[in-house]
């Protein structure tokens, strides 16, 4: 067993603090004022190759591991606390690598370049306005006519919205969507490339609305009616009646990066507490002498370390499976560990910005502060994002306590 | 065109730190790094093989991990050849030492056009490299480049000196040294980090170069301290602010200095 | 010993009569500024000058190695400026001797010159004996102008060398603002947010009829200004040094620490400039500053 970090993970490290320092350390908290990530840092992140970090130098990506991409993620939201701008790279780096895995040769050769370059966007559409965790009850239909699908429905609370329609090529979604019949159910599901734009062009039949969140604003959220959208069959992902399997093998790969994501921004909260406690004197003494602050640190430093582990495990498994191909594991080993990172990291976020805050006093009520920026950006994944909290402890007690302890 | 690009591992002197009771610097647990100016010498030579195809070969002496990592890292920014001069305890080699193992190198592994280095190391900036080689070669020397131009054969090198601002011309061969404002280095990607590792590393002993190593004989490296009054006032109320101004000013006054 | 001392300055000409003095030498002194020829001879016996035009390494290096074929010193002074090291590295390299910078302090041992100089950045002090022939860089500062009253004698040196490199100089512009000459230097740090705020900075450099400054990222990150004060950047000496949201960090530290009086403004207690100040005060310096400048007019 070997914990240690290789050099090169090292020297990658350090390069993209590097870069986070110079690009993105500056700007964050004008991002999340001002709601738009501008479009210079986004080529620059592409230049610099942060984009499409796991996807095959073959389609414009780096062909590096998926632990090295968790480590960008993780540093961009450590320099990014509001994580808007690691949200925006981590769904880039994830849900095309999803479409390299199961989509077509014209899809994949049209489509990964141009965001692996920064001038698309690829995210996930998969919630609807009546439900999220409930993917088996999608309502978003599509009809193939010859060649052609035809998409009839809705979408909502998906994130770049307005990326993929304001980026200079365009961009879309990995998008699930009933094929065959309505009924509830996994094996009628189809994934799909849907795009909002092409090739600097809207698409027909795509109406979007844009929401105002209370946070991670950098990166739009909103929602998107199709009414017959059609959609070429090379853009459909896997074959038909396996999206809803493809779906969630995407999502095991997003959810570890958004608990990197996670991570990254939690450390900030802690490492901006240190010094706060450490500079601030009260009743005579430093604030983080008193052992009801440092006990407090202690534990929440404990749940961070923890959380992070939970996340390279994940990430190195993924790279056994995926990258290695290693025949001892099968895509279903991640979904425990991806679900324990993924409970854990949010969570302990939102229990670090918390204390951190109670610990900067009114101060942190203030939005000079700056630190509850990172309190909202993360708690996006408390509320559910990218996969409900609850449903991460399905995953977990139907694995480890079985099946029929669940069942009544 | 052919560059060769001599390259320091110092240490990050922000972050030192000194024993509390012998007051020694604790080196071992201080980070090593490549100096700015260092970065930005490898960056000016890389422009240049993008722009006239050079080869540019990045040196360092030492025997270290870490020295075989900043190789790494400048065939991570584009270098085309590497070479270590292994030589244990490399920061206890004198400059003239250094300057002496490096010329032999250049002409072991020369004929090269340019030599580019960085005017000073980020830990003792004694800017004396430069001048020795090129002593030591018979090379002429521009130094202390902030904006280096070069256009065919001919270099321009813009130096912002204490007086004013000098401009040198030349011609290859030259030794330039440039500082840490020269310009921005690129940071590797990870397909540059990834490609960098399998690059060669070519070794060379003081004995393949036929230089002598004397260390130089350096006690008692403390601490350095000016004695200071370090006196504080505390300003954080109105009151209290007020009362350390006028107290700065009366102390300022008895000093003598305004 | 037998020393030569190379240097473009009166100041550096005398504050060198110090260092001379501590290793019981006999100095003699090479200037390519025939300008002060005659100044300098007020204090060395025999003073060498050759017109060598414009700063160029390979002539001012070649220039000094023959002055010194004439000498033979043991010892070569130079200013630890950025001139001065260049210079000393050419000389070094041509007459091959040992060559130390940013000297602080010497002392003789026998045959053996005792040379305590800065190491790791400004962060420390390190003592080293070395055998003549050496050269040596001396820091600002670090001894100070000595006296000497002799009738010395100018020597015109004939020297002509074509270098492959040409140079052009400009001179600094004079602006008013000259914090390596003013008595008081203020200087901003990083805790000064905006440029707009660096007319606070002025205002109480010119209360106190000083000059400003800033530290490097100032500069050479930010662009609000072409100078700084800094290891890469200007090392100044004046009599009152007032940082203003200045950290402390060692590149920085290493170019003021020659100031007689150092005085720091910072919110945070733990900033490492409080450990190289005379006096600080730990305050917002957008509180502090106001009332600072408040207080100095109305006494002026």
């Amino acid at each position: 067993m070997d914990f240690e970090f290789t050099e090169d993970e090292i020297r990658f490290r350090d390069a993209v603090s590097e870069f986070c320092k110079k690009y993105i350390e500056p700007i964050w908290v004008e991002v999340d004022e001002k709601n738009v990530i501008p479009y210079e840092l986004i080529k620059r992140m592409a230049d610099q190759g942060l984009l499409c970090i796991p996807i095959s130098e073959e389609y414009g990506g780096m062909g590096g591991t998926y632990l090295m991409t968790t480590i960008a993620v993780e540093e961009i939201a450590y320099h990014d606390p509001a994580v808007a701008i690691a949200v925006y790279a981590l769904l880039n780096n994830g849900w095309p690598l999803a479409l390299e895995l199961y989509g077509t040769e014209e899809a994949k050769s049209e489509i990964l370049p141009k965001v692996a370059a920064g001038e698309a966007f690829f995210g996930i559409a998969s919630t609807e306005p009546h439900g999220g965790s409930d993917v088996a009850g999608i309502k978003t239909f599509a009809e193939k006519k010859g060649d052609v699908w035809i998409f009839n429905g809705e979408k909502a609370f998906i994130s770049g919205v307005r990326e993929s329609v304001e980026l200079p090529w365009g961009g879309g979604w990995f998008l699930v969507a009933k094929t065959g019949s309505r009924e509830w159910g996994h094996k009628n599901i189809t994934a799909f490339a849907l795009l909002a734009k092409k090739d600097g062009k809207r698409k027909e039949g795509f109406k979007e609305t844009i929401y105002e969140e209370i946070g991670r604003g950098g990166l739009s959220t909103g929602g998107f009616i199709l009414e017959n959208y059609e959609l070429e069959d090379k853009y459909r992902i896997g074959d038909v009646g396996k999206g809803f399997y493809h779906v969630m093998e995407g999502f095991n790969l997003a959810r570890i990066l958004v608990a990197a994501a996670c991570i990254g921004a939690t450390k900030w909260a802690l490492d901006q507490a240190v010094e706060w406690l450490k500079n601030r004197r009260l009743f005579g003494r430093k604030v983080s002498s008193f052992q009801g602050i440092y006990f407090k640190f202690a534990e929440l430093y404990a749940d961070w370390e923890a959380a992070r582990w939970f996340v390279y495990r994940a990430a190195w498994l993924a790279d056994k499976i995926y990258l290695e191909k290693d025949p001892k594991y099968n895509i279903k080993d991640l979904n425990v560990p991806v679900a324990l990172a993924k409970m854990r990291a949010p969570e302990t976020a939102a229990n670090v910005f918390e204390e951190v805050m109670k610990w900067f006093g009114a101060y942190a009520y203030t939005k000079e502060c700056n630190v509850y920026r990172g309190w909202l950006g993360t708690f996006s994944y408390v509320i559910g994002a990218e996969g409900a909290q609850n449903i991460m402890r399905i995953i977990i007690a139907r694995d480890i306590m079985g099946k029929e302890a669940l069942k009544e | 065109m052919k560059i060769l690009v001599p390259i320091k591992l110092t240490y990050d002197v922000s972050q030192l730190k000194f024993d509390t009771s012998t007051n020694t610097p604790l080196l071992d647990a201080c980070p090593k790094v490549i100096g700015d100016a260092d970065k930005c010498a490898l960056e000016e030579a890389i422009r240049l093989k993008e722009k006239y195809s050079a080869e540019v070969a990045a040196v360092t002496i030492g025997d270290t991990q870490e020295h075989y990592r900043i190789i790494k890292d400048a065939y991570a920014m584009g270098a085309t050849a590497g070479y270590v001069i292994k030589i244990s305890n490399s920061e206890e080699l004198s400059v003239n030492i250094v300057a002496e193992l490096l010329a032999s190198l250049y002409q072991k592994t020369g004929p090269y056009d340019l030599i580019i280095l960085g005017s000073g190391s980020s830990d003792t900036h004694s800017s004396f490299l430069g001048a020795l080689l090129s002593a030591k070669l018979g090379l002429p020397i521009i130094t202390g480049v902030d904006k280096l131009t070069v256009e065919d054969d001919k270099v321009q090198g813009v130096s912002t000196m204490e007086d004013g601002t000098y401009t040198f011309n030349g011609e290859p061969p030259l030794i330039i040294t440039v500082t840490s404002e020269a310009n921005e280095p690129r940071i590797p990607t990870l397909r540059d980090i990834l490609r960098s590792k399998r690059m060669p590393i070519n070794e060379f002993s003081s004995e393949d170069l036929g230089v002598e190593i004397s260390k130089i004989e350096i006690t008692d490296v403390k601490r350095y301290v000016v004695e200071r009054k370090r006196i504080k006032f505390e300003a954080d109320d109105e009151e209290k602010m007020k009362e350390a101004v006028e107290k700065l000013i009366e102390s300022l006054k008895k000093e003598g200095v305004i | 010993m037998k020393i030569l001392c190379y240097g473009e300055d009166i100041s550096w000409f005398k504050q060198f009569l110090t260092a001379v003095d501590k290793i019981h030498g006999e100095a003699a002194a090479v200037t390519t500024k025939p300008d002060i020829a005659e100044e300098v001879s007020k204090y060395y016996e025999k003073v060498y000058v050759a017109d060598v035009g414009i700063f160029n390494p390979e002539v001012y290096g070649k220039f000094v190695a023959k002055v010194a074929d004439e000498v033979n010193p043991d010892v070569f002074i130079a200013p630890c400026t950025n001139k001065g090291r260049v210079v000393t590295g050419m000389y070094s390299g041509l007459k091959g001797t040992a060559c130390v910078s940013d000297v602080m302090d010497l002392g003789v041992e026998g045959d053996t010159l005792v040379v305590t100089r800065l190491v790791y950045g400004g962060t420390a002090k390190a003592t080293i004996k070395v055998k003549p022939p050496v050269s040596i860089c001396i820091s600002p500062g670090a001894f100070k102008e000595g006296e000497r009253t002799v009738s010395g004698q100018v020597v015109n040196v004939d020297f002509k060398v074509e270098s492959k490199v040409k140079v052009e100089f400009k001179p600094k512009e004079v602006t008013g603002n000259e914090p390596d000459k003013a008595d008081v230097v203020v200087v901003a740090g990083r805790g000064v947010r905006n440029k707009e705020d660096l007319n606070m900075i002025m205002e109480l450099a010119n209360v106190l009829h000083g000059a400003w400054s800033v530290t490097r990222p100032l500069a050479a990150d930010y662009g609000w200004t072409d100078t700084w004060i800094g290891i890469s950047g200007l090392v100044i000496t004046p009599k009152l040094y007032i940082g203003v949201g200045v950290s402390g960090q060692p590149h920085h530290i290493i170019g003021a620490r020659g100031s007689k009086v150092i005085v720091a403004i910072n919110k945070d207690p733990e900033a490492p400039i409080f450990e190289e100040a005379d006096y600080g005060i730990v305050g917002d310096l957008y509180k502090v500053l106001p009332l600072l400048i408040k207080r100095l007019k109305g006494e002026a």
